[in-house]
């Protein structure tokens, strides 16, 4: 029953994942360059100096570039208004809305800091980022390596259950994780939000790298094998280390579903000393005091570290992206 | 573990020794029920001395009283009380996970009689009659439940409706006396600007949640329809309630187009918040209200007054109010969290009342009377509000106290069903949101009722 | 190759690993749904299909099922739509491209908590910065919450407003794959930009869209954390979906069978979607080269 679909939607992936997302990784000078290969529509090509023809493209060219500013706007505006938010003043907080102002104003942040329990939940949210890049990477590229290098049965049907992954409705996994872990004692642990974190994890970071793994050639391997190196030598010290851009994009995005995961944290975590951040920050809302300040100041801190790694891995972010790594 | 047993008793004189007997009984049982059936709870089985203690009071303040008490209590006696705090609109739900999740809470604190009876009914909790029995209480506060009291109270919420001086001097108004006295002191007082409500004439709940229970029903209670008859049968829809009823949905639904937008989502905080901003002449909550002004806005602090929800014809008032107080569940270390509760009604009720000097108004009467509590500089400020507080709670007060989850001829788990499943709230969202005539939105109501008592 | 063992055991170690946590619970999740917990300390008692019935029996049901339609059709017909606008802007040439670029996809990665609370501080009735603006030309602000179309609205802004990215970068990828040649015939024949657009543009992003309207549909449908941190569902249930349902059964009325019931139909039905929209839509791997 499930097979032409499992089929299907491997195929649907495969279009997606694997060809643009090498294509970003292979290309040097990221994205910028890739891209002007293809002829833009309607312009550049031969312009006869006519004069009609000129105007059109000045217009062109201007409306391009409003374009562009609308969208640059569409997509900041809002992480703008909440980082200018959360520098006003509180007492200017409910009635400015002025779009710039000097000088910033730090005590949300602080009373955040003093008044909330936030600097529990950014600990155990880093904790649980942290241990969710270092376990999902480990065994997603054990797996990945396995299901492209040793012959066995089935090999098709691993993969393509790693893509059932995409359609599990959130709740399948966590209605009977809550009940299972009551079982075993981990209700209200972080180990067991690590496991439920991982579930989501692992099967995007093995399906990124099996592609990864398995456009890589053999020949490298095998000319270490031949050496002198075993099979697990050669995977140590010939394909990880070339395998880095795979890897370091598995570790951004398992790094980030851990740390904006929300539904298992609130459906897992009771007690106050072991929320993440994405819901103890939630339920700032409910409180009996309205603290937008503290509110936002509290959005823009979680925001700040993926802002840091993005500034820095762009061309990752985009490659997992196309690959689908990140559910949304 | 005996010799700590004798010094907190010893303190406290005959009051443990009778309920510690009572204590090994009844918690024996429960415990090994509980444990036995919810296999390995885990923080319990790990010691004998964590205790689990669920907060619903949020503010830092209150917080910090509790942390302090906890670490002089640990540093004392060695046993260790772990803090969870939640918004009260998610207690229950917290509540009921926890012992779902075999982990369940020692004691917590609880806003709602809802919550209690259902708790109470389900085995959950154990009576604290004995450490009740000890004080005398104002008007209700002691009430019991098959026979026991199960609840320790420390507060009054009472719903008043709090209204700007200020505004009413420069208008000319008086303190209502009828609905429709209250409505056109709303409609005077609403100001509107551009097409949106500058200032609202007032604002009263309307969420999915314990807020528009515990806030929004003065008035209607005020009229004095009833729910059930004697022997627990639904006759809101019966003509002389519903009458009332349908008319306290239209005097709702015309106080809401004074209201400022958004009411839907409003709760607890804002409430407070858009009094204190100004944003509303008229808001209806406890005395938190005060303690509000008196951090962001003590300007409207010297400016406020309060007074009860009046019925439709001047006849009588009446407050829709709820408690809060401490109760304590049937776990396998009950004993310890009884020893620790009453350490902490001995050593820090009033550091605990004063941390929400306002809002939280004493239930237990000694406390009116006790130097330590009244020379607060605050509720020495505010005296003229909490006494007039206080004379709703009096005995011989005439001002109708009630509340969703104590409708009917007696305290009862059936109204609490009610209570939790947003059926007062959604009849006035199928008034407002879905203007559906108040008739039906009664019916709609009774059915519902009927349905889950 | 020769076979090593420790490659063979640490990725059976692995593979075992990933089982239990995903699979486990997938086939308890199944188990759960057979069985009801009438309170909360008698073990759980068969009724076979017993949670399935009443669940399908409830009206909630159905129209949760139908919003959940709706946001998610709503949200992707206009994620594409401005997804391939703003693809087609970003593909052409312009200073400071890559930038604009990078700066386009950066909502993607805000995590869900911070977009909505985003959203609800600038919609704020009282204090947001619309109700400000809105003012200044002399209009009311207006409910965002107290009306089920504007609150599906606003969950399908948001969702749009966070996940378009997704479709921006894939369809600038796949724009590279068109030939330019391709372009350069049409223009000898004399074709407009607009034909251009339909005869060469999209045919060559067929394959790119197919697959991600069906991966985007797949995560809409199943969506939680936007709508719950947005509305909960109300007001009156006018924008509970399945997701949502199935956490306030399993959840908020200690109903972890009904609640197992509503995530398992869900789960069947997109499955069942996603067969019909494969069956129009093949996805022709083939002709994609790899």
């Amino acid at each position: 029953m499930m097979t032409p679909a499992q089929n299907q939607s491997r195929a649907a992936v495969t279009v997606v994942a694997h060809q643009p997302a090498e294509r970003m990784l292979q290309h040097t000078g990221g994205s910028g360059r890739a891209i002007s290969v293809v002829a833009p529509l309607g312009s550049g090509g031969k312009t006869t100096g006519d004069h009609g023809k000129s105007l059109k493209k000045i217009v062109g060219r201007v409306g391009l570039y409003v374009a562009v500013i609308l969208i640059c706007i569409y997509s900041l505006f809002p992480i703008y208004w909440m980082i200018l938010s959360s520098l006003r003043p509180p007492d200017k907080l409910f009635l400015d809305t002025s779009l710039i102002f000097w000088p910033p104003d730090l005590s949300s942040y602080k009373s955040l800091l003093q008044l909330t329990n936030y600097p529990v939940e950014f600990l155990n949210s880093v904790l649980m980022a942290m241990a969710t890049l270092v376990v999902t990477t480990t065994l997603s590229s054990f797996i990945a390596y396995g299901a492209t290098r040793l012959r066995f049965r089935g090999k098709t049907t691993l993969i393509a259950s790693m893509l059932f992954a995409y359609m599990f409705p959130p709740l399948m996994l966590a209605i009977p994780m809550s009940a299972l872990f009551r079982m075993i004692g981990l209700t209200d642990s972080l180990w067991g939000l690590l496991i439920a974190q991982l579930a989501i994890s692992l099967p995007l970071a093995v399906w990124l790298l099996w592609g990864f793994f398995k456009s890589m050639p053999f020949d490298l391997e095998e000319a270490a094998m031949v050496d002198g190196c075993s099979q697990f030598g050669a995977f140590i010290k010939v394909v990880l280390p070339l395998s880095g851009p795979g890897l370091i994009t598995v570790s951004i995005f398992a790094f980030l579903l851990s740390w904006a995961d929300y539904v298992f944290a609130l459906i897992l975590i009771m007690s106050d000393d072991s929320k993440t951040l994405p819901v103890g920050l939630a339920s700032m809302v409910g409180a009996q005091d309205l603290r937008w300040g503290e509110i936002l100041s509290g959005a823009t801190l979680i925001v700040l570290p993926v802002f840091a790694i993005f500034m820095f891995c762009y061309r990752y972010f985009v490659a997992g992206l196309t690959a689908g790594a990140l559910k949304g | 573990m005996d010799k700590l047993n004798s010094s907190v008793s010893g303190s406290k004189g005959s009051a443990s020794g009778i309920d510690r007997r009572r204590f090994l009984k009844t918690t024996a049982g429960a415990a090994a029920g509980i444990t036995g059936s919810l296999a390995a709870p885990y923080v319990n089985a790990q010691s004998g001395v964590t205790l689990r203690f669920l907060n619903d009071e949020t503010t830092a303040a209150s917080q910090a009283v509790l942390r302090n008490a906890c670490k002089e209590y640990e540093s004392k006696f060695g046993v260790k009380v772990i803090i969870d705090s939640s918004p009260i609109t998610g207690m229950y739900a917290k509540t009921m996970a926890a012992i779902n999740a075999g982990v369940p809470y020692d004691l917590s604190t609880q806003g709602f009689i809802a919550g209690i009876l259902q708790y109470a009914a389900a085995g959950l909790i154990v009576p604290l009659t004995d450490l009740v029995k000890k004080y005398s209480w104002g008007k209700q506060a002691a009430w019991s439940y098959k026979g026991e009291n199960w609840f320790y109270p420390y507060d009054y919420n009472l719903v008043t409706v709090f209204y700007r001086k200020d505004l009413y001097q420069e208008k000319g108004l008086k303190v209502p006396n009828t609905w429709a006295e209250f409505l056109e002191n709303c409609r005077a007082l609403t100001v509107e600007k551009d097409g949106n409500i500058e200032r609202g004439g007032c604002v009263i709940p309307l969420a999915s949640n314990s807020s528009t229970d515990w806030a929004s029903f003065g008035n209607l209670f005020a009229e004095a329809p009833k729910f059930y008859d004697d022997k627990w049968n639904v006759v809101l829809d019966a003509p002389e309630n519903a009458g009332p009823t349908g008319r306290f949905l239209d005097l709702y639904a015309d106080l809401y187009k004074t209201m400022p937008a958004g009411m839907n989502t409003v709760s607890y905080a804002e409430l407070i918040s858009l009094f204190a901003t100004g944003k509303v002449a008229h808001t209806v909550y406890s005395g938190r209200v005060v303690e509000a002004l008196e951090t962001r806005n003590p300007d409207i602090a010297n400016k406020y007054g309060i007074f009860a929800c009046p019925d439709s014809a001047g006849k009588q008032k009446a407050l829709s109010f709820a408690f809060d107080g401490f109760i304590l569940f049937k776990t396998k270390q009950t004993e310890a969290a009884f020893k620790f509760l009453e350490w902490f009604i001995d050593e820090h009720y009033i550091d605990w009342l004063h941390s929400a000097w306002m809002n939280f108004q004493p239930a237990r009467l000694d406390i009116y009377d006790d130097p330590r509590w009244k020379n607060h500089p605050m509720i020495q400020k505010h005296w003229a509000t909490m006494e007039k507080m206080k004379s709703f709670i009096d005995e011989g007060s005439k001002t109708i106290l009630n509340s969703v989850d104590m409708t009917g001829p007696s305290i009862d788990l059936r109204p609490c069903k009610l209570f939790t499943a947003n059926i007062m709230p959604e009849m006035l969202q199928n008034k407002v949101l879905k203007n559906m005539s108040s008739g039906d939105c009664v019916k709609v109501a009774a059915d519902r009722i009927r349905k889950i008592v | 190759m020769r076979q090593d063992w420790r490659i063979i055991s640490l990725f059976i170690g692995s593979v075992l690993v990933l089982g239990a946590i995903v699979g486990g619970p997938l086939l308890y999740s199944i188990k759960l749904s057979f069985y009801t917990a009438s309170s909360f300390f008698d073990p759980p008692r068969w009724v076979g299909l017993g949670n399935y019935l009443k669940v399908l029996s409830e009206s909630l049901f159905w129209s949760s099922l139908l919003n959940g339609i709706t946001i998610a059709i709503s949200a992707i017909v206009l994620q594409v739509m401005l997804g391939l606008s703003i693809a087609l802007v970003l593909n052409r040439q312009f200073v400071g491209q890559t930038v604009v670029r990078a700066l386009s996809i950066l909502p993607y990665f805000l995590p869900t908590v911070v977009a909505c609370l985003i959203t609800q501080w600038i919609l704020d009735p009282n204090y947001g910065l619309l109700k400000s603006v809105f003012a200044s030309f002399g209009y009311g602000m207006f409910d965002w919450s107290g009306d089920a179309t504007n609150a599906k609205a606003t969950i399908i802004l948001v969702s749009v407003w966070l996940w378009t990215p997704f479709v921006v970068t894939c369809v600038l990828a796949g724009l590279q794959s068109i030939p330019a040649q391709l372009y350069e015939a049409a223009r000898v024949d004399g074709a407009s930009a607009m034909k251009q657009f339909w005869h060469v543009t999209l045919p060559g992003l067929r394959s790119v869209l197919i697959v991600v309207i069906l991966l985007r549909a797949i995560w809409m449908f199943n969506k939680f954390d936007v709508i719950w941190l947005l509305t909960k569902g109300g007001p009156l249930n006018q924008t509970e979906t399945l997701t949502t349902l199935a956490y306030r059964k399993a959840f908020l009325q200690f109903d972890l069978g009904g609640g197992a019931a509503v995530a398992t139909v869900s789960f069947l039905m997109l499955a069942c979607i996603i067969l019909i929209y494969l069956r129009f839509f093949p996805i022709d791997t083939a002709k994609q080269g790899r």
